[in-house]
């Protein structure tokens, strides 16, 4: 029996939907995350998984149904409990005269961390800011941005990470780095749910993969049991609806 | 000839289905906009006689001529905008045809194609509105003013983009001193020192500042002090509106870190009451300036009431401000900026014509606090 005090899922949504007149209808979705977990969220584009995203993470309101983020019900309204939660939109827009430094800066006082002067240099050496800190954020290209935007999704090492296709514009040496974050925050039994396009990704960091599809998420099961390239071809499969030809690995 | 045509008729076509995509909107706006202005003048209509009485002939002549110009200005560097916008933009016409091959000759004629377009549409409408509302000149006149327009448009199109600001070094980080703090201290010194678009309206502001010194200075009626000090209020809350249009666009920051909807709406009502203040301090200040130095240095109450009446009218924009923001679409300036004038027009007229008009503002605010109540996280 789950109760708001003693939850048993880290983020509970139940029944939730989201319509936009006149056609689109997201859900009813129901769906736990559990401590630890590193979820992956595959659709086709428009499906829904940004709309998605945005309703776990307490931005949009739901038409119906609800979402608990440890036990509390998640709202616009609820500073204390989004905090718990680091997001990074697919389009990762910043102030545009802004430095990278002082966006950080920025953002860590609205998270209220106490260190500040030292988790701003440490996130910016994380993500491989540091050289471009002073300069303003709009004559960065799209990775340089993407990396800022980054390290303030995961400067206050939020308990549940969403990250809206996290990979796309980071040159091999960030995903590394981000692929080494995610299965630090797997083993720190942090959860995070991200999408991707890229099958490769998804076998090799996810506990869990969801496929959204006409408004309806599924799971991609079995999952744990199968080899990465299994797993690959098993979202292949679940993404162009048939089984695929085989393909010599 | 066919492609040029062609890439012609894609550039209506978009045109076409932007307009149709917000139809709806921009028609609910565009009626509520002018049943508002109807309304204004019905209202106001007896009032506004009896001050526009007091002004002389010429006064009113060089108002229009005034009016002609800044719509004169408004028209060529708008034309200008949006050419140098096609001219550069990735999703423009010009450039797509380049990206798929296009030859030269064809992307040439179309830009010439596109620019007299535009300059018939712009400077037409603007030439329109002129002689059929404000002042008629004689073609002589009206062609050396338009040769004018040209050459200010050709400027602005030629305009090399502006380099990024010179920031200083950065501040040491410290620590943090309360959520609000920083919400409206960061709002600040982006408006102050980053954002081109709200220095510009703040530095207008100021020059309109100047405008109530000198209207006091040349003896003119009371009413050309209170038009100039509503318009250095106007335009410097302008500044306010361009910062939120910034804010919004990368809104996901703060709704991120748990900022509410109320608590945004709280930091813009500070920004826009230390505005409205500093503005209508300068306009209490350059009133009473040209009053001194007008009558030799003797300033009596009834200057220091008049002066009261000036500063309390530029206040009134940078209050009502942050309740009208969020009401259509923050991001959209241009829109903020014509809700702004109506609301600033009926209260400040108000406002002018009784001191009992600063009550309007809290009853504003109920009603339109509400109505845009949770916008924060929709915009």
């Amino acid at each position: 029996m789950t109760t708001p005090s003693a939850p048993l899922h880290l983020l509970q949504a139940t029944q939730l939907t989201k319509s936009f007149a006149p056609r689109y209808l997201l859900g009813p979705v129901d769906l736990g995350l559990a401590a630890g977990e590193t979820i992956g969220v595959i659709g086709k584009n428009g499906a829904g998984k940004s709309t998605l995203f945005q309703l776990l993470t307490g931005n949009l309101d739901a038409s119906s149904g609800e979402v608990r983020l440890d036990g509390h019900k998640l709202t616009p309204d609820t500073p204390q409990i989004k905090r718990m939660i680091g997001y990074l939109p697919q389009d990762p827009v910043l102030p545009r005269w802004a430095t990278g430094r002082e966006v950080l800066g920025y953002g860590a006082r609205l998270y209220e961390l106490n260190d500040i002067a030292k988790r701003v240099p440490a996130a910016e050496a994380y993500w491989d800011c540091g050289s471009y800190r002073q300069k303003p954020l709009s004559t960065l290209s799209y990775g340089m941005q993407k990396r800022v935007a980054l390290a303030l999704a995961t400067i206050h090492e939020p308990r549940l990470l969403i990250l809206d296709e996290p990979f796309s514009g980071l040159d091999l040496n960030h995903i590394k780095a981000l692929e080494e974050l995610l299965a630090q925050r797997r083993a720190n039994g942090l959860t995070t749910v991200l999408s991707t396009h890229v099958t490769a990704f998804c076998a090799r960091l996810c506990s869990r993969v969801w496929s959204l599809s006409d408004g309806h998420l599924d799971s991609v099961e079995p999952w744990l049991s199968l080899t990465h390239p299994q797993r690959e071809r098993a979202i292949e499969d679940r993404f162009f609806g048939t089984p695929t030809a085989p393909v010599h690995r | 000839m066919e492609r040029l045509l062609h890439l012609y008729l894609l550039w209506w076509l978009g045109l076409g289905h932007r307009l149709r995509h917000d139809l709806a909107r921009e028609l609910t706006f565009a009626v509520a906009s002018g049943v508002l202005m109807a309304t204004f003048f019905y209202v106001f209509n007896d009032f506004l006689n009896v001050q526009v009485a007091t002004l002389s002939h010429a006064m009113h002549e060089r108002f229009a001529q005034l009016a002609s110009i800044a719509i004169m200005l408004i028209s060529a560097a708008s034309a200008a905008t949006w050419l140098r916008q096609e001219r550069l933009a990735a999703g423009g016409v010009r450039q797509m045809g380049r990206l798929l091959g296009e030859n030269q000759a064809t992307l040439t004629a179309w830009s010439w194609l596109y620019a007299l377009t535009l300059l018939g549409l712009s400077h037409g409408l603007c030439w329109w509105v002129i002689a059929r509302w404000l002042t008629l000149w004689s073609p002589q006149a009206t062609a050396y003013q338009e040769g004018l327009m040209l050459i200010l448009t050709a400027v602005v199109i030629r305009l090399p983009d502006a380099p990024g600001p010179k920031l200083r070094p950065d501040a040491p980080l410290g620590g943090h001193k309360g959520l609000g703090f920083t919400l409206y201290i960061w709002r600040l010194r982006q408006l102050l020192r980053r954002n081109r678009a709200s220095q510009l309206s703040l530095v207008i502001g100021a020059i309109f500042l100047a405008f109530v010194t000198m209207s006091v200075l040349r003896g003119l009626p009371l009413f050309v002090a209170a038009v100039s000090a509503l318009a250095a209020g106007y335009t410097s809350t302008g500044a306010l509106y361009f910062q939120l249009a910034s804010d919004l666009s990368s809104a996901w920051t703060e709704r991120g870190s748990g900022v509410t909807h109320d608590r945004f709406v709280r930091t813009y009502t500070w920004l826009g009451a230390t505005l409205g203040v500093s503005y209508a301090l300068g306009a209490l200040l350059a009133y009473l300036a040209g009053a001194a130095l007008h009558g030799d240095g003797n300033i009596d109450a009834s200057t220091i009431g008049q002066a009261l009446q000036v500063a309390a009218v530029a206040l009134v924009p940078g209050l009502i401000a942050p309740m009208l923001g969020l009401q259509i679409d923050g991001r959209r300036s241009g829109t903020n900026l014509l809700l702004l004038l109506i609301a600033t027009l009926f209260i400040g007229t108000a406002v002018f014509a009784h001191w009992l008009g600063l009550a309007l503002i809290p009853i504003l605010g109920s009603f339109a606090l509400k109505s845009q109540a949770g916008r924060f996280y929709r915009a």
